[in-house]
């Protein structure tokens, strides 16, 4: 090819090395005249400069057009200079390369080469309606027949495409049958809508010039409907012959050697004449065909383009067409105005600029609409779905599954069908495929999705069981990373395996120990805990998932994993012999998943775990460094604060639960365990340890006052309650953090629990809590006292939580009796 | 496959991306592939008066690999749940 002008047909010995003698640059130069660059329009496609970043692939609304320049323009150019380099490479290289590009065999090219490049009616180029085109599908197969025999005369004019679209589209996909349903949506075809009486209306038709039928390529229609009317009778030959589904057949593939820019303009003139008649009688039905509905029927639609479209179509067939076409185009335009013009005048100015802001939408709507044919579109819709599509696709995509269950959306009725199309549904709702909103669009490209996911799961399948990294569907550089599985930043060793190795190593370092070892209490490490817990984690997320499917769920292993039993422990033992569980209890997502854990845990089993907490109190962080006593500053860290404040969240919750449905005997177990294990002086002091305390009494106090408690239980219950008064004796103004001065939102909880206290103590019990609190009543009081209401308000309620029992209440000045 | 799940249930929201070159484009995410390529409708520039070219566009595509962040509102990600889910990518 000659880009830059040197001449590839000129004597060879200029070539050939002959002249070994050096160029000067600017002899080499002149001879490049610059005003030989014009031809640059043809070959870079015009005004190259402008191309920015807008470029208009469409190639419609620029008048300038560039994309389609190439293809039209050989013609202009061959009639400017003696020789066109389009002229010259067509007739040397082109064909060599059309060969070796499409691998074909271009035997009938000489014929064909110069098939004038617009073919397709005018009339075709309408855009229709959604009503419309549903309206000509359902009329479709009556005509379907009638159809066919149009095709079967015309057969070499099934090729012959637009050039725009032919030179944009493979040879194999131009012709292949578009799966059903997806050429619908272009499906504006009048032509399948003939009148009954066609051919007699055919001689009567005005002709006022031989090639008035070819149509004024681009009347202002966008040419995407050149392509449909290409795919419309590629569907019907394929109904003639269904075996045509292969798309490499050779007969299609002649079609893109009709390429417009390898035929000069004589060519295609010569090629004008020889198929008027073929062509003229073939339009001429199909504009009769569509023209005549479309007066009939959709009136308006003509009205409005035609007029509007007026003076960008001329500039559109401008280049689009070589040159001897224009003024036919020109004149048929003339003429199509002249039938029209009258229904326009009509219309008022808002009517007409109402249409002119529609019809300008649908262009913009549909100018682009017809780059990809539905194969193209199958084709990527196809390697999208390979992708996503898994063997497992409620794991692969458990949090988007579980979420819908979850978190249903209102609105959404229409569920009862997606239990065998979920996949397709899917990735139709998510992928943002809404075909016109119209349930009927919708299903039949749901339908199609779904016979695509079924194939694309059986290939991916197929594709895991096969090779791990086969890459078909990468388009494009592959890595090894994909968007399913990415690669990995951090190597984890699996649970298992790293077990095995810890196990492997204790037994190398330690073999002289084991004997020690194996009669000593276990030790946990961190790690251990950690493991531990991501055991029980996942065993309930087993359980949780196995529940979803079936009712029956075996518990045992849950229970297990918590290894509540595992080792016995209490508080004060050695922080890494301390059972496991108490360990995992330290844990932010421990506490968490506690009150999923619970459900599914029986009574005994919690009690066993309560046993366990209680005897292991001070062994709990929460409480452990809890407490402001073991601070200098005496104050909690923050990181503890926030782990009580779970705690109260979860774990108090959990608990308050669980102390329901325990007996009276059981709570007073519990809290004898609670101070034998245990210093409950220092576990008052701290926040969870209190509330622990209030919880069991609050509930002990409850049961009393039900009634029908045996007098063993009594008497038992009184001991222990003395018991723990005694621990607390002397210490109780202790519970009050001595730096909650600040006065912000005092938590109640110190209040409840001497509330609960002293309900459960006798007055002398009572007297001697007000004895040691007396200095905080008052403290509060007096703060009260300077906090503006709302707080004072808050302040003295909690107070008056604790008072009440007693029958008294506080104001900000005094004490009073309880009216 | 756990992000491209996870957004999917951001479908129909509104978010706010933040782009590696420091645009944040905030708009109705519309759809989401597998390498969490993001289409968002109705979009608005955050910081618009330092990149007023985006004034005038309604929608558009964005390649995952120049997304720094995404926000969203915290009331449309379950937590608890998407622990879980990360638990099983394990």
């Amino acid at each position: 090819m000659s880009f830059f002008g040197f001449d590839p047909t000129g004597p060879p010995q200029s070539r050939g090395g002959q002249n070994e003698e050096a160029y000067d640059f600017e002899n080499t130069y002149n001879g490049l005249d610059e005003a030989d660059d014009a031809l640059n329009d043809e070959t870079f496609g015009g005004v190259s400069g402008d191309i920015g970043k807008d470029f208009d692939f469409g190639g419609v609304s620029s008048g300038a057009g560039a994309g389609a320049v190439p293809v039209a323009a050989p013609a202009a150019g061959a009639s400017k200079s003696g020789i066109s380099y389009a002229q010259a490479a067509s007739s040397t290289n082109d064909e060599d390369f059309m060969n070796d590009l499409w691998g074909t065999s271009n035997a009938p090219r000489n014929e064909e080469a110069s098939v004038p490049p617009v073919v397709s009616n005018p009339n075709e180029r309408k855009v229709l309606s959604l009503e419309e085109i549903e309206a000509q599908l359902t009329a479709i197969d009556p005509m379907q027949q009638q159809q066919q025999q149009q095709q079967m005369q015309f057969h070499p004019q099934y090729g012959v495409m637009p050039p725009r679209f032919g030179y944009m589209m493979p040879p194999g996909g131009m012709m292949a049958p578009p799966p059903p349903g997806q050429f619908q949506q272009f499906g504006n075809m009048p032509m399948q809508m003939p009148p009954m009486g066609l051919p007699l209306q055919q001689q009567q038709l005005p002709i006022p010039e031989q090639q008035q039928q070819i149509p004024p390529q681009g009347q202002g229609q966008p040419p995407v409907s050149i392509p449909t009317q290409v795919i419309k009778e590629q569907n019907s030959s394929q109904a003639r012959m269904p075996e045509n589904d292969i798309p490499s057949q050779p007969p299609r593939k002649v079609d893109l050697s009709q390429f417009p820019v390898l035929g000069s303009k004589d060519s295609q003139h010569q090629q004008h004449q020889q198929q008027h008649q073929q062509q003229q009688q073939f339009q001429e039905q199909l504009n009769l065909q569509s023209q005549e509905p479309h007066h009939h029927e959709i009136p308006q639609e003509l009205q409005q383009q035609q007029p509007l479209d007026q003076a960008p179509s001329h500039q559109h067939s401008h280049h689009h067409h070589p040159h001897h076409q224009q003024q036919q185009v020109q004149r048929q335009h003339q003429h199509q105005h002249h039938s029209f013009h009258q229904s326009h005048e009509d219309l008022t100015p808002e009517q007409q600029e109402k249409m002119a802001r529609r019809q300008e939408k649908v262009q913009r709507i549909v100018r682009y609409s017809g780059i990809m044919n539905p194969k193209d579109k199958d084709f990527v819709t196809r390697f999208q779905l390979s992708q996503i599509v898994t063997e497992d696709p409620y794991n692969e995509d458990f949090y988007a599954q579980v979420f819908k269950v979850i978190h249903p959306k209102v609105g959404n009725n229409n569920s009862q069908q997606q239990s065998n199309n979920s996949i397709a549904q899917a990735y139709l709702e998510q992928s943002g495929h809404r075909l016109g909103g119209r349930n009927k669009r919708a299903d039949v490209a749901l339908q199609r999705m779904q016979q695509q996911v079924q194939k694309a799961v059986t290939v991916a399948r197929e594709r895991s069981k096969n090779t791990p990294h086969v890459k078909e569907g990468a388009l494009g550089r592959f890595t090894s990373a994909s968007g399913k599985k990415p690669r990995q930043k951090l190597e984890i060793i699996s649970r298992a395996a790293q077990r095995e190795k810890e196990r492997a190593e204790k037994q190398t370092n330690n073999e002289e120990q084991t004997d020690v070892e194996s009669s000593r209490l276990k030790t946990y490490s961190r790690k251990d805990i950690l493991n531990i817990l991501e055991d029980i984690i996942g065993n309930l997320m087993n359980v949780e998932g196995e529940l979803r499917t079936q009712s029956d769920v075996d518990l045992d292993k849950l229970w297990e994993s918590l290894r509540v039993l595992e080792q016995p422990s209490s508080s004060g033992d050695n922080e890494s012999e301390v059972n496991p569980f108490i360990q995992c209890l330290s844990f932010n997502k421990c506490l968490k998943v506690l009150p999923r854990l619970f459900k599914f845990l029986n009574r005994e089993q919690i009690l066993t775990i309560v046993t366990l907490v209680m005897s292991n109190l001070e062994n709990l962080k929460v409480i452990k460094d809890g407490s402001y006593t073991t601070y200098n500053d005496k104050k909690v860290p923050e990181s503890i604060t926030k782990l009580v404040d779970t705690y109260s969240l979860t774990f108090s919750k959990v608990l308050m639960n669980a102390v329901q449905d325990f007996r009276f005997n059981e709570i007073i177990g519990l809290l004898v365990i609670l101070i034998e294990h245990n210093n409950v002086s220092f576990v008052s002091t701290t926040k969870i340890g209190l509330n622990i305390l209030t919880t069991f009494l609050s509930r002990a106090e409850l049961i009393r006052g039900e009634g029908g408690i045996s007098a063993t239980d009594l008497s038992e219950w009184s001991s222990c309650y003395d018991e723990l008064f005694t621990s607390l004796e002397s210490r109780i103004a202790a519970i009050f953090p001595p730096n909650s001065t600040d006065g912000s939102g005092e938590d109640p909880y110190i209040w409840q629990f001497l509330a609960t206290l002293s309900l459960g103590g006798k007055l002398s019990h009572q007297r001697i809590i007000v004895d040691e609190v007396r200095d905080e009543i008052f403290g509060v009081m007096n703060k009260a006292k300077l906090l503006d209401v709302y707080r004072k308000q808050q302040l003295l309620a909690n107070l008056n939580l604790y008072l009440v029992v007693m029958g008294l209440v506080a104001d900000e000045n005094e004490i009073k009796e309880l009216s | 496959m756990l992000f491209f799940s996870f957004f999917k249930t951001l479908v129909d929201q509104e978010v706010t991306v933040e782009l590696k070159n420091d645009i944040e484009i905030k708009g109705v995410l519309k759809s989401v592939d597998q390498f969490l390529n993001l289409k968002l409708d109705n979009i608005s520039c955050v910081n618009e008066d330092k990149y007023p070219h985006l004034k005038s566009i309604k929608n558009l595509f964005i390649r995952g690999s120049t997304v720094r962040y995404v926000h969203m509102n915290p009331n449309s990600v379950d937590c608890t749940l998407l622990q879980d889910a990360s638990r099983r990518g394990m």
